[in-house]
């Protein structure tokens, strides 16, 4: 492993730290502040700045280093961290996160001179700065990085190096105490180099369970002295043995790999036990660099060996262990490994191909002869239960709940009411829908776009609404579920609405739609999507940041989606987009209509009927409805519709499966018969032929067959004449573009 | 070097021929993924009649091409009889219904024939090279013009 690829791990680490922090922010906006996610929130800022110290990433440690320091006060003091306070750090966090990408990709220096102002003057930090490090950088702004050795230098010159030896006897932990805890502690004093000594683990057969045998040798370089670094030890003082010596401050500081080392372990520390990545890459540097003595238990040691120490130790059966761990995984909500999603759909595919393997196999021992209390049969049906339980776990990875960029919203949502100083709450509904990883990339930058608008043009001031009658806050409904097979995002806010007669007139002054068009309240409203649009007057400092709403459209479209608003004056607009679902995993109805299996997804389906000779009426020469409760709906044959057989004339006794479209648009589809309901795995048509019309995409059933799903939402506008209508609208949208 | 070279050349030249309708065509080999035998395919609605469908290739959808409907003759009733070669052009893979495959043709340049000016649009839209054999002649398809042209209706 060379330092490039450690450097990949930092910002892997970093992303997921920054993600943990907006969780974070999202539960304190929710549930009010509390300390554990003030902790939370630190550990993560600290883990960056340490590990960026090792790289010498000097921009990066600077900022993280007056942030961690304005989150310390609201840690000490819970009661510090009022509104504003807050929000600067949610804004700060942002400012991070720029940092952290600017550092990845070499680009240009984010400029943090402001906000750092500002959290200096908010937590009144201009004093409190003690890291020589830092302030230099800050008041020179030098852009050349700052290299490690310098760095270190910086470090050491100034603080005190401790070794500590920490020795914990088994009444540690009979009386409840963590090493963790304490070593945490000491990580949050300085930069630790943690060494495990385990010499005295005895062989698994004589090992006892109750007693200790793990030791620490920690380097501690700090600015703090003996007396604080000795309270970190306070409550564990009769319950190990302890040796805190003050070392000679090291001038040369010890070669660079060491560093990386010492600052990785750092980056450790600050994490949950059991994250076993970062641990293993340590490893692996750590045999690189070819690095004697203690190395082979670095890290990964006291990160395994810390939690449960005395479990582990007496050779729990490895379930078990697994058991805690899954309990530490619980504690941290967003553990992520990532992965490729190539790697992903490969397996989603040889997984198909396994099921489908099974079910052949499993035709063949009945064909064979086994009865079907045989233990062949028997271990087939296991081995059949297996499988499926592997092939939705394997299902589940792709696709994932849109709850994380819902919950990036919401910080959104804060960033553009303090700019605005308007207020506004956002609702998250359906935060838990499924949908492809793709799809879920794909959403967050026009997402972040809509919420902008919504509070920037949507939203009336506090007074503004007050005098309107609403309440001073805004409503900002964010929302997603699936329909018709496809996955249905809507942001709605109880605004002002869009006024059309502003759009109207910008439109005509950009040359977008001339003077005398006859354009519809609905044609107005899709012109703030048509490009070159934008109401530049209105346009705050926010919408500067972000994209147009054509770009918001195009970016929807490429995910093979539409997006439609509705607006009413003075009560605020909707803006819906409807989305496939590739890949993802659908709930289908199967059906057979010419001798072919279809899928229908289930959420169309409002019910299924087999109709009586009373229900089909004839309208016209060609048409039948249904009669449905006082409702006609239109019938649909399947067959015909697709070009598989001729229309039928007599469908009395037919089977139909009533469904709806997005639009509120009725059908019955006529089908041969209902075969059942299941899951299927959405495979796309298009890459390997194109997209087929009313076909949505297509599955693999149990026989290995391919099965068409159909798009009911086509198959309707096909049909009705409503269909031709907004193709024209479509067209004259597109012309208008 | 002279390994690769050798290799290089002879794959060039390296045809794999088969039978539609008792006609001898033959496709570069470097296209060919695998061959495998007929199993049903999803016919797909709305769509040109020598495309007979969609099969199951491990997990992945496969457009099926009648071949003998594509060159114009007369429509395939594909059976165990047919044999289905998977080919691979540019980022599609989709597959060719032929009657079998009858060998590997390792052939000269000096075999290689450029297509007589002929008055078939088959002929000139699907035909790249007619191979001259001691005892037979075998057309070489250019199978970038056999499957369904989508770019045009894209843009």
């Amino acid at each position: 492993m060379n330092l490039d690829e450690i450097k990949d791990t930092f910002f892997t680490e970093c992303a997921e730290q920054l993600a943990e922090v907006e969780s974070a922010f999202c539960v304190v906006q929710i549930d009010g502040l509390d300390i554990e996610n003030v902790n939370a929130i630190f550990r993560a800022v600290h883990s960056i700045k340490g590990g960026a110290g090792a790289f010498g990433f000097s921009d990066l440690v600077s900022f993280s280093h007056v942030v961690e320091n304005a989150l310390d006060i609201v840690r000490n003091d819970i009661s510090q961290g009022t509104d504003d306070r807050l929000n600067l750090l949610a804004r700060s966090m942002d400012v991070l996160s720029d940092i952290v990408d600017a550092t990845r990709e070499d680009g240009e220096k984010v400029d943090d001179a402001e906000i750092t102002a500002e959290l200096k003057a908010m937590f009144n930090l201009g004093g409190e700065d003690g890291q020589p490090e830092s302030t230099a950088v800050e008041i020179d702004y030098d852009p050349v990085p700052i290299s490690l050795t310098d760095l270190d230098l910086g470090d050491t010159s100034s603080g005190n190096v401790f070794e500590i030896v920490f020795e914990p006897k088994s009444s540690l932990y009979e009386n409840g105490h963590d090493p963790q805890r304490i070593l945490r502690h000491l990580g949050e004093l300085g930069t630790c180099t943690t060494v495990v000594d385990d010499s005295k683990v005895p062989a698994l057969d004589t090992l006892s369970p109750d007693e200790a045998f793990l030791g620490w040798t920690i380097k501690l370089d700090t600015e703090s002295s003996e007396e604080d670094v000795r309270e970190a030890f306070d409550w564990v003082e009769g319950d190990c043995t302890l040796s805190i010596k003050l070392e000679q401050p090291e001038i040369d500081g010890g070669g660079d790999i060491d560093d990386i080392l010492s600052g990785l372990e750092d980056f450790d520390l600050g994490e949950d036990p059991d994250e076993a990545a970062p641990a293993e890459s340590n490893d692996a540097s750590v045999e690189d660099a070819g690095a004697g003595g203690k190395a082979d238990v670095t890290v990964e040691a006291v990160v395994e060996a810390v939690p449960d120490e005395k479990q582990n130790a007496a050779g729990k059966p490895p379930a078990a262990a697994n058991k805690d761990q899954q309990a530490a995984a619980a504690k941290k909500s967003n553990q992520t490994i990532r992965v490729e999603s190539q790697k992903v759909d490969r397996l989603i595919n040889l997984m198909g191909e396994l099921v489908i393997n099974q079910a052949m196999v499993s035709e063949q021992v009945t064909q064979d002869g086994f009865s079907s209390s045989s233990p062949t049969a028997l271990l087939m049906v296991e081995f059949q239960n297996l499988t499926r339980e592997v092939q939705e776990s394997v299902m589940a990875i792709r696709a994932q709940p849109v709850k994380p960029v819902f919950m990036r919203m919401s910080r959104i949502l804060r960033e553009v009411c303090s700019v605005t100083g308007k207020k506004a709450a956002l609702v998250l509904e359906g935060e838990n829908t499924e949908v492809d990883t793709t799809v879920i990339e794909g959403l967050t930058d026009p997402l972040t776009h809509m919420i902008r608008n919504s509070i920037d043009h949507g939203i009336e001031s506090p007074e503004d609404r007050v005098a309107a009658g609403k309440p001073e806050t805004g409503t900002i409904k964010l929302s997603a579920l699936h329909s018709s097979g496809r996955i249905v995002i809507n942001v709605e806010d109880d605004g002002a609405g869009i006024n059309r007669e502003r759009v109207l007139q910008m439109g005509i002054e950009k040359g977008i739609v001339s003077e005398n068009a006859d354009l519809s309240d609905n044609d107005i409203d899709s012109l703030i999507m048509a490009p070159g649009f934008s109401t530049a007057e209105a346009v705050t400092d926010l919408s500067g940041r972000g994209v147009g709403m054509d770009v918001v459209r195009q970016s929807i479209q490429s995910l093979g989606g539409r997006i439609s608003i509705s607006s009413k004056p003075g009560q605020g607009s909707q803006f819906s987009m409807s989305m496939p679902l590739t890949l993802a995993i659908l709930d289908g109805m199967v059906v057979r209509a010419a001798g072919q299996v279809f899928v229908i997804p289930v959420s169309a389906v409002l019910e299924t009927f087999n109709m009586k000779p009373g229900d089909v009426h004839k309208i016209g020469n060609d048409d039948q409805v249904l009669k449905l409760r006082g409702n006609l709906v239109p019938i649909i044959q399947v067959g015909h519709q697709l070009g598989f057989c001729g229309k039928q004339d007599d469908n009395s006794g037919g089977t139909v499966l009533v469904v709806e479209a997005g639009n509120n648009a009725m059908a019955a589809l006529l089908v041969d018969s209902i075969d059942g309901q299941r899951q299927v795995v959405i495979k796309s048509l298009e890459s390997n032929y194109d997209r087929v019309p009313c076909i949505a995409a297509a599955t693999i059933m149990g026989n290995g067959q391919i099965a068409l799903i159909l798009d009911v939402e086509e198959i309707i506008a096909r049909q009705s004449r409503a269909a031709a209508e907004s193709n024209s609208n479509i067209l004259k949208m597109e012309m208008i573009a | 070097m002279t390994d690769t070279d050798f290799q290089k050349s002879s794959a060039d030249n390296e045809f794999i021929a088969f039978l539609v309708n008792e006609h001898e065509f033959c496709v570069d080999i470097q296209y060919v993924r695998e061959i495998r035998g007929w199993s049903h395919a999803t016919p797909l609605p709305h769509s040109p009649d020598y495309v007979i469908g969609v099969m199951n290739l491990r997990g992945a959808i496969l457009p099926i091409i009648d071949l003998s409907a594509r060159l114009g003759m007369s429509a395939s009733d594909p059976g165990k009889n047919h044999v289905i070669m998977v080919a691979q052009v540019g980022e599609k893979t989709f597959g060719i219904l032929v009657n079998s495959v009858s060998d590997i043709v390792q052939v000269d340049s000096e075999q290689l024939r450029s297509v007589p000016e002929l008055n078939s649009a088959v002929v000139k839209d699907f035909f790249r090279n007619i191979i001259v054999m001691e005892d037979r002649i075998v057309s070489e398809i250019v199978l970038e013009s056999i499957i369904p042209e989508f770019e045009a209706e894209a843009a």
